[in-house]
């Protein structure tokens, strides 16, 4: 926990720090209005209650939507096909959540492809994944494309009437509540739900949401759930909302030597929430080539798409999620059309290193000119 | 002669006559009137006071605008501005500085 030197017009923060279901998190507290109100000692007796409190949701969450835990309940119901199954509300809103996605994304973001998943070698945590190839690794520099597979070529991501798309099963999933309050899921035979694409987003809004409405504190804060963040803002405003500074980074390029620190634009953000989605960091390799997280529900492997990574805003952190995930997916010319007839706030950048960016996200940049020489602006 | 007398006879009439202006029969009648006239102008305004003061406290730091939208209306609380705040307007806004917290990129 890191606290700030007082000055009257930089806004105080503590920072908790944990990492859990696979990523990184850290969540920021504007203490400002606290430190004239209780002493340092009072300020971090209740900050390391709420880290034990923050460390215990995200146990559970995720011993519930873990899939790589066999015992979750995720897994169980996966496990379970073809049956009514109760589930914990939690996982019911996520899943109801997802499905309603899937039409809003023309089937393309969509939970079910665990399977496909697991067939392209995503079985176990992604840290334990091969991260070494025979063949040279992909190289990303400032005069060269991004080629992740040099013998495949692009895949068409164009949204035809296709039979394979997965989402039609997405019909088939039935979600009831009992008059006694209790949810109930219906997964097909044959169907496996993977819902590490939405959870993280929900993970940081209901820890904003618990943080600046629920505890007794309410604290404005800012929650990063590795990447993806929510703003929490209290009910009653003293002040205007505090503006958050969070920089896109630079994509991550696996042959350097370690994560690398650079920033490619700042935004700033008053609420809402932002998210980023990529190709560019959870890849191993697989039965000869580089695979990557984002399945391409057509054919069933990760999509070969010419958007590296896509930063989205938008007013709640899992539809950032979902809608950046879907830029990749889509290729850039048609995410850009989409965004822009959309309204919606992003940046992509292309596997030549461009970085284009839509109107709507223009307000929200610190610094209208983009901070790294050798990414071309779009 | 004759004359004079008669001229005589008509001064002495005027004089008669303003003795008869001077005292009013309904004099006290008019003053009585003003004094119930105004003594109920009076109460009523009492009256109209001590309503005032019997009507519920209303909260006057909350106006309300009542907004129909077909069949449903709404009820929507505005806040009256505080004089201090109008005050600021013309005032320079103190720059709140942004602190870059964290980092958006792909899920670590």
């Amino acid at each position: 926990m890191k606290e700030n030197v007082l000055n009257k017009n930089i806004p105080q923060l503590a920072t908790i720090q944990l990492v859990a279901m696979g990523c990184h998190i850290q969540v920021s507290l504007n203490t400002t209005m606290l430190n004239m109100q209780y002493s340092a000692i009072a300020i971090d007796q209740q900050i390391a209650i709420l880290t034990s409190d923050i460390q215990q949701r995200l146990t559970h969450w995720e011993h519930t939507f873990s899939r790589f835990d066999e015992t979750s309940e995720l897994m169980r119901l996966n496990h379970h096909t073809d049956q009514w199954r109760q589930v914990s509300a939690e996982l019911f809103e996520v899943l109801q959540r997802a499905i309603h996605f899937v039409s809003k994304t023309q089937g393309l973001v969509t939970p079910t492809l665990l399977k496909d998943l697991w067939n392209a070698g995503y079985k176990h945590s992604f840290e334990t994944l091969p991260k070494v190839s025979v063949p040279p690794l992909p190289v990303i520099s400032s005069n060269s494309n991004v080629d992740l597979n040099s013998n495949a070529n692009l895949q068409d991501t164009s949204i035809a009437n296709d039979s394979k798309l997965n989402h039609q099963h997405i019909e088939r999933i039935q979600l009831r509540q009992l008059a006694d309050g209790q949810h109930q899921v219906y997964l097909p035979a044959g169907m496996a739900l993977d819902l590490n694409g939405y959870v993280k987003g929900w993970c940081a809004m209901q820890l904003a949401e618990h943080i600046s409405r629920v505890h007794d504190w309410q604290l404005p804060c800012l929650v990063d759930m590795g990447g993806d963040m929510a703003i929490g803002i209290p009910r009653i405003q003293i002040d205007k909302p505090m503006t958050w500074g969070v920089s896109v980074a630079k994509p991550y390029f696996a042959n350097s030597e370690h994560v690398q620190e650079e920033d490619i634009a700042i935004l700033k953000l008053s609420s809402g929430a932002v998210a980023t989605s990529g190709q560019d960091y959870r890849r191993w390799w697989h039965e000869g080539r580089w695979q990557h997280h984002l399945i391409h529900p057509r054919y069933s492997c990760s999509v070969n798409s010419d958007v590296l990574t896509a930063t989205v805003l938008a007013t709640d952190t899992m539809t950032a999620e979902v809608y950046a995930k879907y830029c990749v997916l889509l290729g850039v010319t048609e995410a850009m059309v989409w965004l822009n007839k959309h309204h919606i706030a992003a940046l992509l950048i292309d596997t030549n290193n461009k970085v284009l960016m839509t109107s709507a996200m223009r307000p929200n940049l610190v610094q209208p000119n983009l901070l790294h020489p050798d990414l071309i602006p779009g | 002669m004759t004359n004079t007398k008669s001229h005589q006879a008509q001064t002495s009439n005027t004089a008669t006559s303003k003795t008869a202006k001077k005292t009013d029969p309904f004099a006290s009648l008019k003053s009585s009137i003003m004094i119930v006239s105004i003594a109920g102008t009076m109460a009523g305004w009492l009256i109209l006071l001590n309503q005032e003061a019997d009507t519920a406290p209303v909260n006057t730091a909350m106006l309300s605008t009542v907004a129909s939208e077909g069949s449903e209306s709404a009820i929507n609380p505005t806040p009256i501005v505080d004089i201090n705040q109008l005050r600021q307007v013309n005032e320079v806004e103190s720059v709140q500085a942004i602190r870059v917290v964290a980092r958006t990129r792909s899920s670590q």
